[in-house]
């Protein structure tokens, strides 16, 4: 194999490596609208909030998500909030019509995080007081599961049952995380036999004696300061040699540049068998509360 | 609309022995869901299904029958490992013509039993009892129009 020509592959290899790592921080993909975590709604309650929340986002397009964890590990619930609608994208991409309820048993602490396109219909106040005034006393009775049906009609009330906008409906996005890897790693591999069929058509032979050449590259200084890369021909037979010039930029790629890994992260992609969210932002409005 | 029950304790016990006998003699796990009001129906029983995993690990053969009083719907949600067999259109058959005529003139139990032995039929003919992997115990009827039930499900 020549050698050099593997740096690139590699190199692609790992980037895209690092932009899936990027765009999935440590949260599960979404199983749902509901995602039970901490496993304390029973099935019904769990159906319940499900199909009204689909209901819901069908007539308005508006994504209202929950999602119970057992522990933040450690991170403060804003934050873990604010992350985990970066990982998810509640709400449709450029409504940003996204809720996301994050509840801690562990920290005993309630998130509702509010994106932007909805912050008019469900200020912080409001959310709040949904805290205060619904979740909070349910939850300190254990009645996870009322709790959380009642605050789904109050934020359903506060927003509405109307459209934001009368937007077009998006395309649902049918890729998991792991989607999302294997894509990766699909593409990776596209690029790599990309590579080598090209290169196989590119083999040339000694015009001498008709053996394959060896190609290697190397950086050669050009009189004017200006560093030159070379693809340099080579018969193993009788030592003739070629000198092409490929590229006048001193790149250790040697000419060629990866894929850039922009856009990746910035899909709606959801998890599991779950059609994923719409690819919203998050609103850095909220509010948080304790049982 | 105030739902109290829509089976008697009678019809319960009629309608449980029908299932029992389904899954005695098939190797496919039958599930009665009552509820007074699912909002959407479809994505209620998929959800239900999906969090309880009817059916045998591995074999995916559950059934489950959901009815959503408010809503007066039934949607039958059938595992993989039965889709082959009961088809949308067969499942879609046994609602209309065994199911839903008695739910019109109000006889829930005699519906849901004769749907569930309806079934039965089939499964028996295709899925005749084999040792499968025991999958969680799931309650073959699940009814929280009954205001004791309301109390245990929202209370947990």
């Amino acid at each position: 194999m020549r050698h050099i020509r593997l740096w690139p592959i590699i190199g692609a290899f790992l980037l895209l490596l690092a932009a899936y790592a990027a765009a999935s921080p440590a949260f599960p993909p979404a199983t749902g609208f509901v995602n039970d975590f901490a496993g304390i709604l029973d099935p019904i309650t769990r159906a319940e909030l499900e199909s009204r929340l689909q209901a819901y986002e069908k007539q308005t397009t508006n994504e209202i998500a929950i999602a119970i964890f057992p522990d933040l590990g450690g991170t403060p619930i804003e934050e873990f909030a604010v992350r985990l609608e970066e990982a998810w994208k509640v709400g449709k991409q450029g409504k940003d019509n996204g809720v996301l309820l994050v509840v801690a048993m562990r920290e005993r602490q309630v998130r509702i995080e509010v994106g932007y396109g909805l912050e008019g219909r469900l200020p912080d106040s409001e959310a709040g007081r949904i805290i205060r005034e619904i979740i909070v006393p349910r939850f300190r009775q254990g009645e996870f599961g009322r709790g959380l049906i009642e605050a789904v009609d109050a934020i359903i009330t506060a927003i509405g049952e109307n459209s934001t906008q009368p937007g077009t409906p998006l395309k649902p996005v049918r890729w998991s995380i792991s989607g999302q890897f294997w894509l990766a790693l699909a593409f990776a591999i596209a690029i790599f036999a990309a590579v080598i069929l090209s290169q196989r058509a590119s083999r040339r032979r000694c015009p001498r004696c008709g053996t394959v050449l060896e190609v290697t590259e190397r950086e050669l200084p050009s009189h004017l300061g200006m560093a030159r890369w070379y693809r340099i021909y080579t018969c193993p037979q009788c030592g003739y040699r070629e000198k092409l010039l490929i590229s006048r930029r001193p790149t250790p790629f040697g000419g060629w540049i990866g894929p850039i890994p922009g856009g990746w992260g910035s899909g709606g992609f959801g998890g599991g068998g779950f059609g994923g969210f719409g690819g919203g932002a998050s609103g850095g409005g909220g509010a948080t509360g304790r049982w | 609309m105030r739902v109290h029950r829509l089976l008697t304790a009678k019809e319960k016990a009629q309608l449980r022995q029908a299932i029992e006998e389904v899954e005695r003699h098939t190797s496919a796990e039958v599930c009665v869901i009552i509820v007074p009001s699912a909002g959407d129906p479809e994505a209620f029983a998929r959800a239900y299904f999906d969090a309880v995993g009817i059916g045998k690990e591995g074999l995916d053969n559950g059934l489950l029958i959901l009815v959503a009083v408010r809503e007066r719907t039934v949607r039958i949600e059938v595992g993989r490992g039965l889709g082959a067999v009961i088809t949308p259109q067969v499942a879609q058959r046994i609602l209309d013509e065994v199911i839903l005529p008695w739910f019109r003139e109000g006889r829930y139990g005699e519906g849901l039993r004769s749907g569930v032995e309806a079934f039965g039929a089939i499964l028996r003919e295709h899925f005749p009892e084999r040792p499968g992997v025991p999958g969680r115990p799931i309650p073959d009827i699940v009814d929280t129009t009954e205001p004791s039930r309301m109390k245990d499900l929202f209370g947990s």
